[in-house]
């Protein structure tokens, strides 16, 4: 098989559970995303062989893997999770999305002159509740950073940035339908 | 009501201090008792009859038509006048007409000439001030109103009046066109010149008109994605709240139709609370040892070596020639020679040099210092000098 040669650069950053985001930051990743982009069949070939599902969206790239039945509880509440996530930075700014650019301190900032805010921020689960505001907020980026729908792009400013990969979760959230009993109570 | 273009310069320039400062406090209300606290109610009342100030219930403003003057002039008007295009186009209309009309007066005909001069300056002027308003209009809507309602509405009002100014920027057009005739005879070089100039300048509008009616549909609907999207998670996130997410939505059936990300697929981990301090704390340590006999130790796997071979066993036995001191101490306590002597002279088992003779001579001299006489007497044996040691006497019959 003829193998694109950032096959292993490619394999090494999804296979950790990453995305490869055309916006991303890092100069390296947009052009593995490129190379994933340009050669998508023979990667998918490749990474099929192994086991992985090559997944290509609109902007980004991931593997997908089929995950047993005793997982599927942790992934739901990894989608309840960001529920509250994503709430808490609409709250913030209701221009939130892809591509959407901030800081730490500017979340803080608003968390401080806005109580609903700052409620949102303290009934968030699975995030511990440091000293100081600041650190709070920090951990909401890291947060979003880890799972891959961020990433840091001034570490100087702390500056974040919504990759592409964030569509994943918008896509998910949007496409739970709420039964139309329940829409008529509202 | 003044007629006189001097007094009302006077008038301005007089009480400049007072117009300019309504016309920075132009969008909000300024009360009556601060202008006549300012300028005393005489002035007030003069300039109230003069129609530069007005009065609307308990505030005083710059007459409209002063303000739209400053507004016009700076540039400072914020509002989007579609409509100033409009009466322009009109007005060139009508001076056209009434150029076509008088044939006989030749000076009249070059004031309306110089009217429409006017006008066919103004209208590219106004179109774009009206276009770069809108532009900056909908770039900040855009991106400072936090309300998605009030982005919408806003966006919606200025898509509108874009549609306007592309409507009127077509007549224009239409309006060059039907009066083409005129440009055709008109004698003024500098007129004709004005209106190939607008027509050029139309152009270049309409397509930064067509970008601009993109980007605020584009928007539009941008703000209402997002709007729905943050309706719903606001929906999801009640629902959440109530557990009743799972029963009142599809999301345990998308958990296994969507995909899933590497990430969210977590590896297999068990809970263990043995990096915590807290366990410490109520007898971590007690607890262990209660459970210990119930848990069954880990042998400890020895790693056996190979078998030893055989030749490691048979013994192999090795002679070593040993003298026994206190035998030849004894023998020389019988041979009444001195110890260098008596070594010398002795026959060993095995021959023994000088060297290996003086270590027994300094060994036994040593040991059995005490048994001993150590005489004064010195011998020598080749380049060597000893003491010449004897048994010591002793009482008893040997």
């Amino acid at each position: 098989m003829n193998l694109p040669k950032q096959s292993k650069e490619i394999f090494e950053i999804l296979s950790r559970g990453n995305f490869l985001c055309e916006n991303s930051p890092v100069r390296h990743e947009r052009e593995l995303y490129q190379s994933c982009e340009r050669e998508f069949g023979a990667h998918y070939d490749f990474f099929e062989h192994i086991g992985f599902y090559l997944i290509r969206e609109d902007g980004y790239f991931y593997f997908s893997k089929e995950i047993p039945l005793s997982q599927k509880e942790d992934k739901l509440q990894m989608i309840l999770e960001y529920i509250d996530l994503v709430e808490l930075m609409l709250q913030f700014s209701a221009t939130f999305g892809v591509g959407f650019r901030t800081t730490v301190a500017e979340l803080s900032d608003a968390v401080q002159s806005n109580v609903v805010l700052k409620d949102r921020l303290d009934r968030l689960k699975n995030i511990s509740k440091p000293q100081t505001l600041h650190a709070q907020c920090a951990k909401v980026f890291e947060k979003f950073k880890k799972s891959g729908f961020m990433a840091l792009e001034d570490e100087h400013e702390e500056r974040y940035i919504v990759l592409n990969s964030y569509h994943y979760i918008e896509t998910f959230l949007n496409a739970i339908q709420v039964s139309s009993e329940t829409e008529g109570a509202n | 009501m003044i007629s006189d273009i001097n007094r009302l310069l006077s008038i301005l320039y007089s009480d400049r201090k007072l117009f300019e400062s309504l016309f920075e406090k132009r969008n909000r209300l300024v009360g009556v008792h601060e202008v006549a606290h300012e300028i005393g109610d005489d002035k007030l009342e003069y300039l109230l009859n003069a129609e530069i100030l007005s009065h609307t219930d308990e505030s005083i403003e710059l007459d409209e038509r002063v303000l739209s003057f400053f507004e016009e002039f700076l540039e400072t008007n914020e509002d989007v006048e579609i409509g100033d295009v409009d009466e322009l186009l009109i007005n060139l209309k009508y001076n056209i007409e009434l150029y076509r009309n008088e044939t006989d007066n030749e000076h009249s005909r070059e004031r309306y000439l110089a009217k429409i001069k006017r006008i066919l300056k103004k209208i590219p002027n106004l179109i774009l001030k009206n276009l770069s308003l809108l532009q900056l209009h909908i770039g900040l809507t855009y991106k400072t109103q936090s309300s998605h309602k009030n982005k919408v509405l806003e966006l919606q009002h200025y898509k509108s009046k874009l549609e306007k100014l592309m409507n009127i920027e077509v007549k224009v057009q239409k309006a060059l066109v039907h009066e083409s005739h005129f440009f055709a005879v008109v004698s003024s070089h500098e007129t004709v010149l004005l209106s190939l100039r607008l027509k050029v300048r139309l152009r270049e509008l309409r397509i930064s008109l067509i970008e601009l009616q993109k980007q605020v549909i584009e928007y539009i609907n941008k703000t209402l994605h997002k709007q729905h999207f943050f309706e719903h998670i606001i929906k999801l996130k009640e629902m959440k709240s109530a557990l009743e997410i799972k029963e009142k939505s599809n999301i345990l059936s998308l958990l296994e139709m969507e995909t899933t990300p590497l990430f969210m697929s977590k590896p297999q981990r068990f809970s263990t609370f043995l990096d915590t301090e807290e366990v410490y704390e109520f007898g971590f340590e007690d607890m262990v040892q209660k459970i210990r006999h119930m848990v069954p130790m880990q042998k400890l796997s020895v790693s056996k070596a190979e078998v030893l071979d055989e030749s490691f066993f048979e013994a192999e036995d090795e002679l070593q020639y040993r003298i026994d001191t206190d035998a030849l101490h004894r023998e020389f306590l019988d041979s009444k020679d001195d110890l260098f002597g008596f070594l010398d002279a002795k026959e060993f088992q095995v021959e023994q040099d000088l060297e290996a003779k003086i270590t027994l001579y300094c060994q036994l001299a040593l040991m059995y210092e005490a048994e001993y006489n150590f005489c004064e007497e010195r011998r020598k044996i080749e380049q060597y000098e000893y003491l010449v040691i004897t048994p010591k006497e002793t009482d008893e019959p040997a």
